[in-house]
């Protein structure tokens, strides 16, 4: 596939210029390396806050023309975009209030634990081609990886606070996301057996070009696996449980304030976007598109994708009630988990009979023979 | 300036160095630490840096798995059972007994045992086989063919441990 | 390359363990049989794996001096030696399963996991006993390690039950961590984890100090398992709490896998004992006498035969430590005729622990009156574990301390001697309750089920026969040493 027209010609543009500056210095290449990688962090990060700040925006008007209401509609103009910054802004001028008797270290650092593994499953995410951080091995592992980092974080913050309150949304939530956990990666493991390979770019390029369709249609369970595995995974209704404000004030984050509150509410969005990210590469393709949309550049093709997702999970979201905590540990364990091992089986059934039919049938002939 | 000197396996070394005190420091945490819950944290922050080690090595299969089994599954586990142990969570409990001098002086001499021995071996590393499609596929190739029995058994193992839990936990109706 | 589903290497491994897959699919039948079967006829479920068991233990016999081969990939060996304890293993659990039929405190509900359980851990026991392979045996230790810290633990009603499993769990945890530890040394040494290359390293590089750095802490996994002195002190408390047809299968299964895995990797790894055999007889040594010593004042049932248990695997140590051909023999012959004392005096406590419900040695006053006969069989059970002629126990003793002359360790001899002089106390002080007691506790006649019969007769049986005509089993012993496939030596 040749460059297309998007941020990849940039980028490796950037690149190549770097790399020759650093040798006109006379310096190792390690430098360059090093200040590339720090540039694309850097990138990401801002890229990632911004679309955060606009999901919470996005969240609350969904939420709002679901239920004919019109949302935030005054602070900056036009339908109230800057509504979120101007919260954020709130939420870093206020108080930070740490309970008397809580765990106070564990307290503190609680909203960055849950917020740097939510950023590392940026790292191997193919915006295009070779727009990516780091194009690992074992890349679409490390996402799940990192997003079960977060359970520790949640339980750390239920926990220190002291609470019963959020003691006791640290411990579902731990319970739901290990749940959880496992239809997650098994309902990737399909695709990863037809890819071959853990690579979220081998993945794309597995969906994209002639005669090669989307997982969606060839893993239709799969993708239905995954979405609502994730929705659980990211504590979204109808998987609310751990933060279920009817039963449980706010979950793990009632008693935190201030800026920490913003690093638990960010990581939720951001954690909403990385699954969706993922959806939109390993189910719909990522940054490939059709022959007709080759102008169009790899990374508005995906975030199109990612974002179809989003608004998917916020429709979800709004639309449904929350499942009891019994219901919804039987959910994932007696339905999703079995309905996922079915599916990996059917999956590697019919890859080794369309490898090797004629071979397959003549066995099962031989076999047949034998005990007649 | 010069800075030839700086290739990819000094920086490499550098970063095994700092993950190695990390890892050490935490280690020490884990059996120092008075609550168990910082016990449990300590740990999961051992089990990352060893983690880390995987991926300096360039075994990054590992070091997520490492991560995705032990931080994401047995520490949460663990935590778990904290969090549903109150007396343990709320209180200090003492950790050592009168026998700690004795113990001390017996771990000082295993120690002092080890390292000597570890010393004078001169342990020479493997060599560094880059594996081809990386180590995830080597490893299901090797699961698959060398270690076969191993693999099996251990699903055998689980299947044996989840019987246990549910002989020690379940309540079944007559 | 492959032909058909099953690769040609898998497919010979597989054949080669005709038992243990015969013992994994009884396992999953037991696992459906309770499914189905309702609460009352749950202890049928028992009936069943005996009967399995009983399948793969003559599937063994039949195989037993076949070639022996390394399989998968070197992970395991089967060959005689192995197979010879697989059959003390398979004939334990057929025995243990026979006891707990009657075993009260056993609840229906729960007999099908109970047994679903004891043969998936007579599978780890089997496959334990072939391990060639440091993964496989760390793996077939820990898997019979898990499994019988449950049912240590099983009668979930009895507090002492609960502690034994919390007890046995965390030595046992440790142990392993120990254990793996002194493997991780092994391989970091060598670069290779199966016997066979080990073995080749070493001839061609020698033995260093961290290689029997990390064989001695492996040492300590598997003292853990064969309770030797100082790993054994989960075993009274394991022994006393667990129900009785566990702590039966414990010391005679587990403890004999344990040896076999130890006497295998020593023979399979090291070319020769010097490096480490003066460490082996001290702890033979000091393992028997702190056995007999501490077992002198026990007063309950199974947590005496817990100690004297521990005195015997000094004795086993004692012909360990021999190690030649003439060595291992003894250990062979002592593990036989230690699985039928011990099975025979358990099923006594339990026959006598279902009548008055109690394990105290002082209970026993009377029996000689009500049940005279039966008494006499008791008798000849603690006389054989003492090592008197003519039972089984004297030839397994004979052949050890002879074992242990001939390679030189006459001083362990010695104290080996003096030790069975002071085992003798205790057995004959439950022989004096039975006979000589003033208070009679044991009013009625005690009249074991069929099933326990059935073990105390056949173990009778055999503890006389081993004695008497030994010439079979000599052989026997001697030619299961020949085929022991990998040692070194090559017999």
């Amino acid at each position: 596939m040749n460059l297309s027209y998007g941020l990849e010609r940039l980028w490796l543009w950037l690149v190549g210029l770097l790399e020759k500056l650093i040798s006109w210095l006379g310096l190792p290449y390690i430098f360059a390396y090093t200040l590339e990688k720090i540039i694309f962090a850097v990138a990401l990060l801002v890229f990632i806050s911004v679309s955060v700040l606009y999901l919470i925006w996005l969240e609350r008007k969904v939420s709002a023309h679901m239920q004919s209401r019109l949302g935030p509609m005054h602070v900056g103009g036009w339908r109230g975009w800057a509504q979120t910054i101007a919260d954020m802004v709130k939420l870093l001028f206020k108080e930070d209030i740490i309970p008397a008797k809580a765990d106070k270290w564990v307290h503190r650092i609680a909203p960055l634990v849950v917020f740097i593994p939510s950023l590392m499953g940026f790292l191997v995410i193919p915006f295009e081609k070779n727009l990516i951080a780091q194009d690992l091995n074992a890349g679409i592992l490390l996402i799940f990886a990192f997003s079960s980092i977060a359970v520790l974080a949640i339980i750390m913050g239920g926990w220190a606070s002291n609470n019963k309150y959020t003691l006791l949304g640290g411990i579902r939530s731990a319970a739901q996301m290990i749940s959880y956990e496992i239809p997650l990666v098994l309902s990737v493991v399909s695709v990863i057996m037809l890819v071959g390979s853990f690579k979220l770019n081998d993945m794309v390029a597995a969906q994209s070009g002639a005669g090669k369709v989307w997982f969606v249609f060839t893993q239709p369970l799969a993708f239905l696996l995954y979405l609502i595995a994730a929705t659980a995974e990211v504590n979204r209704t109808p998987f609310d449980i751990p933060e279920a404000e009817s039963e449980l004030v706010s979950g793990y984050n009632t008693e935190y304030s201030g800026l920490k509150y913003g690093f638990f509410m960010l990581s939720e969005f951001t954690n909403m976007l990385i699954v969706s990210l993922v959806a939109a590469t390993v189910f719909l393709g990522g940054w490939s598109a059709p022959s007709w949309l080759s102008r169009v550049p790899g990374i508005v093709i995906l975030l199109v994708k990612t974002y179809f997702i989003v608004f998917v999970l916020m429709w979800i979201r709004w639309t449904f009630p929350r499942l009891r905590v019994d219901r919804l540990m039987d959910f994932g364990w007696k339905i999703l988990i079995p309905l996922a091992f079915i599916n990996i089986f059917v999956t590697a059934l019919v890859m080794a009979v369309w490898r090797k039919p004629t071979k397959i049938l003549r066995i099962i002939k031989e076999r047949l023979l034998v005990i007649l | 300036m010069d800075f030839s000197f700086i290739s990819d396996s000094i920086v490499t070394y550098g970063v095994f160095l700092l993950f190695a005190v990390v890892a050490v420091a935490s280690a020490f945490l884990v059996v120092s630490v008075r609550s168990v819950m910082h016990s449990a944290l300590f740990l999961a922050v051992f089990l990352l840096s060893v983690a880390a080690f995987f991926f300096i090595f360039d075994a990054d299969f590992l070091g997520i798995v490492q991560i995705l089994l032990y931080v994401g599954g047995v520490i949460v586990l663990i935590l778990f059972a904290v969090m549903l142990t109150a007396r343990v969570s709320s209180s200090l409990l003492q950790q050592t007994n009168e026998q700690k001098y004795s113990a001390l002086i017996v771990c000082a001499l295993l120690f002092i045992m080890l390292s000597y021995s570890i010393l004078i071996s001169g342990l020479q590393g493997f060599e560094n086989t880059l594996l081809p499609g990386g180590t995830a596929k080597s490893v299901g190739w090797l699961l698959m063919t060398v270690y076969v029995l191993p693999f099996e058994v251990a699903s055998i193992v689980l299947l044996a441990a989840l019987i246990g839990a549910m002989a020690i936990v379940g309540k079944k109706d007559e | 390359m492959t032909k058909g589903f099953i690769p040609e290497a898998i497919m010979q491994g597989l054949l080669a363990l005709t038992p243990e897959v015969f013992v994994l699919c009884l396992a999953f039948f037991i696992i459906i049989a309770d499914l189905i079967l309702p609460v009352k006829s749950k202890r049928n479920i028992l009936d069943i794996a005996a009967v399995g068991l009983t399948g793969a233990l003559l599937l063994t016999i039949g195989a037993l001096f076949q070639q022996g081969m390394y399989i998968f990939n070197n992970a395991l060996v089967v060959d005689s030696f192995a197979r010879f304890f697989k059959i003390i293993i398979l004939v334990s659990a057929v025995f243990m399963l026979l006891m707990s039929r009657d075993y009260k405190a056993l609840e229906n509900n729960k007999i099908g996991e109970y047994t679903a359980l004891v043969v998936l851990v007579t599978l780890g026991m089997m496959l334990m006993a072939g391990a060639s392979d440091l993964l496989m045996l760390f793996l077939s230790i820990e898997f019979v390690s898990i499994v019988f810290f449950v049912l240590v633990g099983f009668v979930k009603k009895d507090s002492k039950s609960r502690e034994a499993a919390v007890k046995y769990f965390l030595i046992g945890a440790f142990s392993s961590a120990v254990f793996v530890y002194g493997a991780s040394f092994l391989v970091g040494v060598t670069g290779a984890s199966s016997f066979p290359s080990i073995q080749q390293y070493l001839i061609a590089h020698g033995i260093s100090n961290l290689f029997i750095v990390g064989l001695l802490l492996m040492l300590v996994g598997f003292g853990f398992k064969i309770a030797l002195v100082p790993f054994h002190m989960w075993a009274p408390d394991a022994y006393e709490g667990a129900p009785a047809p566990v702590t039966a299968f414990l010391s005679v299964a587990s403890k004999s896998a344990g040896v076999a895995v130890l006497i295998r990797t020593f023979l399979a790894i090291l070319p020769d004992n010097s490096n480490v055999n003066l460490i082996l007889a001290l702890l033979a040594a000091i393992t028997m006498t702190v056995g007999n010593l501490v077992a002198l004042t026990q007063n309950n049932a199974k947590r005496l035969l817990a100690y004297s248990g521990i005195a015997h695997v000094g004795f086993i140590m004692m012909g360990f430590v021999a190690y030649g051909l003439f060595g291992v023999q003894s250990v062979l012959i002592y593990t036989l005729a230690y699985l039928f004392t011990n099975m025979g005096a358990f099923a006594f406590v339990i026959a006598i622990y279902n009548k008055t419900g109690s394990d105290d040695i002082r209970d026993y006053g009377g029996l000689s009156l009500v049940s005279p006969a039966l008494a006499f069989v008791f008798f000849v059970f603690l006389i054989s574990l003492a090592g008197v002629p003519p039972t089984a126990g004297f030839l397994g003793k004979l052949l050890v301390l002879g074992a242990a002359i001939d390679s030189g360790y006459t001083w362990l001899a010695v104290i080996g001697v003096l030790n069975s002089v002071v085992s003798l106390y205790f057995y004959a002080r439950i022989a004096y309750f039975m006979y000589f007691a003033k208070e009679k506790k044991i009013t009625e006649a005690i009249k074991p089920s069929l099933s326990l019969n059935i073990i105390i007769y056949s173990s009778l049986f055999m503890v006389l026969y081993i004695c008497l005509l030994p010439e079979q089993f000599l052989n026997l012993a001697k030619k299961t040493v020949q085929l022991l496939t990998g040692s070194f030596h090559g017999y």
